[in-house]
């Protein structure tokens, strides 16, 4: 087969499927479906601070309500770390993939450094996220439960914390890695022979 | 302004939609799939119309966003891509069976498989070239130099070529 009935033959697709348009419709379609994509980029970049607007009154209550000082501590502490979480999920969400109108290299290059991000930042999880939650969720009933209390929220927290890191741990593994190794593969296939 | 690029958008999609789903079915997975990646296409042509800049043509630039759309999406889980697709202002119309030469149809089969083997990167400059794009536009699209354009589409069209002869 040559060439030119390489291309001829490609292009003949089109003799077996149609598309058809509703022009006055379809611009009323796109502008619909960039609102919801909007509203659900606004919703997913705003989700942490919304719910830490919700739960950083309720600590502060319990630690005016709680007399225990290392309780008082402990709800400053997860009001900290909620506000750190926000904003280390915000300067994360910086790295964003490039502009859909870069050129293929560009955009490859991009999504790259976009994913290798998002790996460092499911990779360290364990310090920014875990770690601290645990720290300040244990002070927390250290102050305000009895043994018996203390005991039974240690063991929840423990899976909880096990969980988490398992979960990040396997979207690494199972989504990052395969990803980052097509993008890698990608854009050493479109550098070589340079 | 809007009215303007509202018009020039519609005529650029009407001219180039059998292009640009040519393009989206080398990196979809099924029908479907092609379906959902052309229409997520037109939304981001419409959604980035305002920064393009005419440095090349309209269709050279569409052809840059589709690419780079397809990539994006072919990464991400279906479930989560097909939340914003319900465009029913398009249609996707097949041909009777009849319509249709078997033998051009099995040759086109092979084609498509072919190049569905090939790598993402090598799957985008064939499918530039196959829609005749001249080297200067595929630079433009793919950000390689012209010679190096040249010198990837001789290995890859050797691959496909090979791929091809195999297959018959």
């Amino acid at each position: 087969m040559i060439e030119d009935e390489l291309v001829k033959l490609w292009q003949s697709s089109p003799n077996q499927e149609r598309i058809k348009f509703d022009k006055s419709r379809l611009m009323l379609d796109v502008q619909s479906a960039i609102d919801k994509l909007e509203r659900a980029i606004k919703f997913r970049d705003l989700r942490e601070t919304i719910a830490v607007a919700i739960i950083s009154p309720f600590f502060i209550y319990m630690g005016y309500l709680i007399p225990s000082i290392v309780t008082k501590i402990a709800c400053g502490l997860i009001v900290l770390y909620g506000i750190f979480v926000v904003f280390w999920l915000n300067q994360a969400k910086k790295h964003k993939p490039g502009p859909l109108t870069s050129t293929y290299l560009e955009y490859l290059r991009k999504a790259k450094q976009h994913l290798d991000a998002q790996k460092h930042l499911l990779d360290t999880v364990l310090y920014w996220y875990i770690l601290p939650a645990y720290v300040s969720f244990t002070l927390f009933t250290l102050g305000s439960g009895t043994t018996e209390i203390i005991i039974r929220m240690q063991v929840l927290l423990i899976a909880l914390c096990v969980a988490i890191y398992y979960l990040n741990k396997r979207a690494v593994t199972k989504t990052l890695v395969p990803k980052l190794a097509k993008i890698e593969a990608a854009i050493q296939i479109m550098e070589q022979d340079a | 302004m809007n009215q303007q690029l509202e018009s020039t958008f519609l005529a650029a999609i009407e001219q180039n939609q059998q292009k640009l789903l040519r393009v989206c079915s080398v990196y979809a997975e099924d029908e479907d799939d092609k379906k959902d990646l052309f229409q997520e296409s037109l939304i981001h042509i419409w959604q980035s119309m305002p920064s393009f800049e005419a440095k090349s043509s309209l269709s050279t630039w569409m052809f840059r966003v589709t690419l780079n759309v397809c990539l994006r999406l072919q990464s991400q889980e279906k479930k989560k891509r097909n939340r914003f697709l319900k465009m029913d202002s398009i249609s996707f119309t097949h041909l009777a069976q009849e319509d249709i030469d078997p033998e051009e149809q099995e040759r086109l089969i092979k084609l498509r498989n072919c190049i569905k083997k090939l790598d993402d990167a090598d799957k985008a400059i064939i499918t530039l070239y196959l829609e005749e794009l001249p080297y200067r536009e595929i630079a433009v699209v793919t950000g390689l130099s012209e010679n190096h354009v040249a010198v990837k589409l001789k290995r890859i069209k050797n691959k496909l070529l090979n791929c091809i002869t195999e297959t018959i």
